[in-house]
């Protein structure tokens, strides 16, 4: 046996609607089974991480046990006391095996990544989610039992979309009512056939079939003018761009659609983003649970700050530190090397001028046409800016410059 | 609530029906007509190669197949495709090859061709297979067939033991993540154990059929095709077959091809792999040595595999470039040894149809580029062709073949005084 990643076999879809099965026909009638769910977890949970090569289920087991430790420890303290310095412990030692996973691959055979396991970083948003929602009090009783479930929701394990526990729990809890049910029976199934053309037509078609095709054709001219820029390279940043839209929105789209089956509304997570106006605009519409996460407890977390010691006053200022902080701690999560990080500032920079040109548009509110072509060159504009974006993310450019 | 579930489930049902019976049902689905096979045959696409159904169907037509790697893409007018078109031979090559396959990609490929008995057939070889290493896995994962896996493995209780060993043990070792029960069945067979009637079932029946239907469906469907070029090439040869007139005009065009360099090699192939970086290529094979090879085993399972079908094989040694030989330095007897070998290995077997064009006595434009045969390598052995191509049924007497399995062992891959 090996590990089955999820959603990327006709195995595993078959495992899974199996033991959907039960839970869809409870759910039909008003009930849910607290057991049999905890059972379905465990299996699809082995057949993850424990079908061949064991390390990584271990990992999540010790993981689990260690997060568990930090949140119920935080949240025993916080009943009666409120420090700055013991919550910002509590969100560094939540968020330290995941900084050890990720700075893993730049240490020469360190094996520092005690939890490496598939899908640890949607897990230490929750966990962190959790830290701060303890410390704003809003979260105020957590069950381990809850908190675990919360963590372990199979359909959302590997990549998200990252959910919000209070959101979570009030899906949980209840039954939905026959016809709602249906109604997202309906509404899972459109999204899972969606999420098969998706990643498995359309993601197959650019990332399969094309991609390795312009990759050969780019390298091939990457000695003919400075930078290896080239027709090919262009083409390859489209391709890449399309590959990683498909792929990734029908991922989500299943994790979705297997969410919708089991009664809780897990949030979409894609909005047709090529469409976006402007950078920000895109934002809203891409890894939408990601760059919400980011935006309530980075972003505004880091402004928040900012405001109430009165460190800097420009209002602009404290907006363009922000972004920058943010698409930096982006740029490093998704990996310490050099294009991931330039893929962050990048977006800072693209976010920053977009503020900048918003303000100047106001401003000349009279002067500046506002119309349908005008939103079309903004569409063409925002929607080659991200393809841009995504050349530099796919380390493509790393292969054609340095190797 | 039925009809409401009914409206939901409905078409999602229906559509996995279709897909089932899509995947599993006996239809013969006749998407390969002979046009398809005349594209397919010089279209060197991947899932020609590792697909079954076009083969199987050119079997039964008028072609004789020439499984080789990427000299079949180097499509001048000298090229057996062109030739054969241009002057009518009486049976046409289908190339099975491409860049990056070897003789073990060749071996599978070859069992999956079960109307290959007692027909003819050419392999050409590269000296260049015959690494320490042997075929990188990535290549050969890249090639490998699923379909022939299962049909492989569905044969594996007859045919020679030692064969389907050897067979089993490389592709455990190149391919690490083929599906389980396939892995299993593959590591009994490694045993030398037969396979269980599980396995048997499933991957006879089940998986096999399934894999079948899909190269039946999907395997023709868009290909590359090449026959415009083949078109083009054919075009600028003269009317009537003259070997004298074609030697000059295969020297004429690979001069006026070939004018920005002087070591004989086609300028557009020159300008895109070469130019770059020709200073690397500088003395760097004064250590390249053909003759310790893994490679020499895994030729020896295609080998069996031909005999097995008791099909009559020509054999080509494929030429270096003697300009490119003496540009990166490589020792004047690496070539000799490499065809003494491999001659060694065919002859004592029965193997003697063999067309070794390493030491030819006038090796100029011999090649395309620098290892790829092309213009007067291609205008040699299509002489050697033609005649062979009169008749695609073996000769019953030239193929009672003394198969020796010495030769599948390390002691023959590194033997080096034969």
């Amino acid at each position: 046996m090996h590990n089955i990643t999820p959603y990327s076999s006709p195995h595993y879809f078959i495992y899974l609607l199996a033991l959907l099965l039960p839970i869809i026909i409870g759910l039909l009638y008003g009930k849910r089974f607290r057991i049999y769910d905890f059972f379905a977890t465990v299996v699809i949970l082995a057949i993850t991480f424990f079908g061949g090569d064991a390390r990584q289920g271990i990992s999540l087991i010790f993981y689990i046990l260690f997060e568990m430790i930090v949140v119920f420890a935080y949240k025993h303290y916080r009943k009666n006391h409120n420090n700055f310095w013991v919550f910002s412990s509590a969100v560094v030692l939540a968020i330290v095996p995941l900084v050890f996973v990720k700075l893993d691959p730049i240490l020469k055979n360190a094996t520092i990544s005690l939890f490496a396991f598939m899908g640890i970083s949607y897990l230490t948003f929750k966990a962190v989610e959790i830290i701060m929602e303890l410390r704003d009090g809003t979260i105020k009783e957590i069950k381990p039992t809850e908190f675990v479930r919360f963590l372990l929701f199979f359909p959302t394990i590997s990549s998200g979309p990252i959910d919000r526990f209070r959101r979570f729990q009030k899906d949980v809890l209840k039954v939905p009512s026959r016809e709602k049910y249906l109604e997202l029976l309906h509404t899972g199934t459109n999204r899972l056939m969606l999420g098969l053309v998706y990643k498995f037509i359309l993601g197959y078609f650019f990332g399969t079939l094309l991609l390795p095709k312009v990759s050969i054709l780019a390298l091939s001219y990457g000695d003919q003018a400075p930078l290896g820029i080239s027709w090919a390279l262009v083409a390859y940043m489209y391709t890449y761009s399309m590959y990683l839209f498909f792929d990734f929105a029908g991922y989500s789209l299943f994790a979705v659609a297997i969410s919708n089956f089991m009664g809780v509304e897990t949030p979409m997570n894609f909005k047709q983003p090529f469409k976006s106006v402007n950078i920000k605009d895109f934002w809203n519409r891409w890894h939408i649970t990601l760059s919400f996460w980011f935006r309530d407890f980075i972003y505004m977390r880091l402004i928040f700050m900012m405001m109430k010691k009165k460190l800097i006053k420009s209002r602009i200022t404290m907006a363009n530190i922000g972004y920058v902080a943010l698409f930096l701690i982006m740029g490093f999560w998704h990996g310490v090397t050099w294009y991931y990080i330039v893929y962050g500032i990048f977006h800072a920079c693209a976010m920053i001028t977009n503020d900048a040109w918003l303000r100047y548009k106001k401003k000349h509110r009279q002067q500046i046409p506002s119309n349908k072509f005008t939103k079309a060159l903004a569409i063409f504009i925002t929607f080659n800016v991200v393809c841009f974006s995504f050349l530099i993310f796919s380390g493509f450019l790393n292969t054609l410059w340095f190797s | 609530m039925k009809k409401k579930l009914w409206m939901i489930f409905g078409p999602v049902i229906v559509a996995i029906v279709a897909l089932l019976i899509l995947l599993w049902t006996p239809i013969n689905f006749k998407t390969v007509t002979s046009h398809k096979i005349d594209q397919a045959s010089t279209s060197l696409d991947v899932r020609v190669l590792k697909g079954e159904s076009v083969k199987n169907a050119a079997e039964k037509e008028n072609y004789i197949p020439i499984i080789g790697s990427s000299e079949l893409s180097r499509m001048d007018p000298f090229h057996p495709s062109s030739m054969a078109q241009k002057y009518h031979w009486k049976n046409k090559p289908f190339l099975l090859g491409n860049p990056g396959t070897a003789s073990l990609t060749q071996t599978l490929n070859v069992s999956g061709m079960s109307n290959l008995k007692n027909q003819k057939a050419v392999v050409i070889i590269s000296p260049q297979w015959f690494t320490k290493k042997g075929v990188p896995s990535d290549a050969f994962k890249y090639f490998l067939s699923p379909l022939q896996i299962t049909g492989f493995i569905s044969n594996s209780n007859h045919g020679n033991k030692k064969m389907n060993k050897y067979i089993a043990n490389r592709i455990l070792d190149l391919d690490s993540d083929l599906g389980t029960i396939e892995t299993n069945a593959l590591l009994r067979i490694a045993d030398g154990k037969n396979i269980t009637s599980f396995q048997r079932f499933y991957i006879g029946n089940i998986s096999r059929n399934s894999l079948k239907n899909q190269d039946s469906l999907f395997g023709t469907i868009s290909l590359n095709d090449h026959q415009d070029k083949i078109n083009k090439a054919a075009a600028q040869l003269p009317k009537d077959y003259d070997y004298k007139d074609l030697n000059k005009l295969a020297v004429k065009m690979a001069k006026r091809h070939s004018r920005e360099n002087d070591l004989q090699i086609g300028d557009s192939f020159y300008r895109k792999q070469l130019y770059r970086r020709i200073h690397r290529y500088k003395n760097a094979h004064t250590k390249v040595n053909y003759n310790q090879s893994p490679e020499y085993n895994d030729f020896e399972a295609m080998l069996y595999m031909f005999n097995q079908n008791h099909t009559e094989v020509m054999f080509v040694i494929q030429p270096v470039n003697p300009k490119w030989i003496k540009y990166t330095g490589m020792p004047k007897d690496s070539l000799a040894n490499f065809s003494k070998k491999i001659k060694y290995q065919l002859k004592s077997q029965g193997f003697n149809n063999i067309v070794d064009l390493t030491h030819e006595k006038n090796p100029n434009y011999i090649a395309e580029d620098t290892i790829h045969m092309g213009w007067r390598g291609w205008l040699i052995l299509d002489k050697h062709l033609e005649p062979y191509y009169k008749s695609k049924k073996a000769d019953p007497n030239k193929t009672n073949y003394k198969m020796n399995s010495y030769f599948l062992t390390k002691k023959w891959a590194d033997n080096m005084s034969f």
